[in-house]
């Protein structure tokens, strides 16, 4: 996976948690789909850590 | 006779009112430059400023020179400057601090009437300006390799955001084709696409090394492209056209830089919120979930405890059914078997025989039931109930 490409869905990763969160926060969710949500917001949130801690910057020239 | 002055102590007196006098020590002069000479070792210029009726000396110090200074005879120019008099020869001089070329005000006219124009083309109009994405993938920055902005941008990005790429498009950002180097490199990067934004910068410079911004070529670049531009030119004072028309005016490189990204810092503050914010909803959800809990809890273990007592008295139904059934069924097989056993007794061959009847067999022991089963002096047996009699047949006698 190229520099680009790995950053390219936190900005999506982003809106998604605040999605779930947001979702979390009805109340007619069941006790599976919390959990659902619950573990995928952490996964969400120990990605974008990831890639915040990995991200490099990046710098081409170019011959315009 | 008391006002009688040495030459000297005449023109240093006339020197210290000069001093002393802030109109004096800080004018503004309106001219023509002429007589423009420069000494080679030093680096001082030496000129005069003239109108049609006076001329005055000007001294301009090499220290005090600026290097975007660009003047010769004949020009029109503002000079700023402080009033002395030279003392060896007695001459009122301009000791100068800066010079900048009248022409220019004909220019800020030009710009003036640019502005209008596109003014009212709808060109500054901020409900067309595009919002910048928050956290941008990459980035074009339009500046000259070698600047100082180029620097500031470069650090100020990577102190802040480093999830993306700057794709730098060298370009001249003064002089005579820097208006069309910006619009070929505004071009070119709309052409390649892959941009979120374009950042157009360069450090602060004189009024004539900013013009090209003031051009409306660069304007109508700006307007036209399709990836949102923030422009970054000189300080904070200058304001050219392009920074009109960009999407958002940087007031310096570095704030340019600083509008394009986010921090890092605060989206990990923000992220480390989010996750509280998950942690706190998971707990608030089982907090009011737990007395439904207990309930479903009680619930469940009273309708158990219903549904096994009814289980046992089935059983017991069940049980009860179940042994008088078998009993019943063990009955009439009993009667069924008596009712066989005696049959079977009646044709019981010792019962038959002890009521004086007996069967008759070969020696083959195959029973004989017609004449036809035995010949005259066969030997024969006769099964009676107590015992066999062996005999002979002497005659056969047909019914």
């Amino acid at each position: 996976m190229n520099e680009e490409n790995k950053y390219a869905n936190f900005e999506s990763d982003i809106k998604t948690l605040e999605t779930i969160i947001s979702e979390l926060e009805k109340e007619e969710l069941s006790l599976s789909q919390t959990m659902e949500l619950y573990e995928k917001g952490k996964l969400l949130i120990e990605k974008c850590n990831k890639v915040l801690d990995e991200a490099r910057l990046v710098i081409k020239e170019h011959d315009n | 006779m008391n006002n009688v002055f040495e030459v000297s102590s005449l023109l240093e007196s006339i020197n210290n009112i000069f001093k002393n006098n802030l109109f004096l020590k800080d004018l503004w002069i309106r001219g023509e430059i002429t007589d423009l000479r420069q000494v080679a070792s030093s680096g001082h210029k030496y000129f005069q400023i003239k109108d049609d009726k006076s001329l005055i000396r000007c001294v301009y110090f090499r220290f005090l020179q600026n290097s975007l200074d660009d003047f010769e005879d004949g020009d029109f120019v503002l000079i700023n400057g402080e009033a002395e008099i030279y003392q060896p020869r007695g001459d009122l001089t301009i000791k100068v601090k800066s010079v900048k070329k009248e022409g220019l005000g004909d220019l800020s006219k030009e710009i003036q009437i640019l502005r209008k124009r596109l003014e009212s083309e709808g060109l500054f109009e901020e409900s067309r300006k595009r919002s910048i994405t928050k956290f941008p993938k990459s980035i074009s920055v339009i500046t000259s390799p070698n600047s100082s902005a180029w620097e500031d941008i470069k650090k100020t990005i990577s102190d802040r955001y480093q999830l993306v790429s700057l794709n730098l498009l060298p370009t001249l950002m003064q002089g005579e084709n820097c208006a069309d180097d910006v619009v070929n490199a505004i071009k070119y990067s709309n052409k390649l696409g892959v941009d979120d934004i374009i950042i157009i910068s360069r450090g602060g410079g004189s009024e004539q090394d900013l013009m090209p911004f003031n051009l409306e070529k660069i304007s109508r670049a700006i307007f036209s492209s399709t990836i949102p531009v923030i422009t970054g030119i000189g300080h904070e004072d200058d304001v050219t056209t392009a920074d009109l028309v960009a999407d958002i005016r940087g007031l310096t490189p570095t704030s340019a830089a600083q509008i394009a990204v986010p921090d890092m810092i605060n989206i990990k503050d923000y992220i480390s919120r989010l996750n509280i914010n998950l942690i706190r909803i998971l707990d608030l959800y089982i907090n009011n979930k737990t007395p439904d809990l207990k309930n479903y809890q009680s619930e469940i273990i009273n309708n158990y405890e219903n549904k096994l007592t009814n289980l046992f008295q089935k059983i017991d139904i069940f049980e009860t059914d179940l042994i008088s059934k078998y009993n019943n069924n063990i009955d009439a097989k009993i009667s069924k078997l008596e009712l066989i056993k005696n049959s079977i007794e009646i044709y019981n061959i010792k019962k038959m025989a002890s009521k004086g009847f007996s069967l008759i067999e070969n020696n083959d022991n195959k029973i004989i039931r017609s004449m036809s089963d035995v010949q005259i002096q066969e030997e024969i047996k006769i099964l009676i109930s107590d015992g066999i009699i062996h005999s002979t047949v002497h005659k056969k006698e047909k019914n």
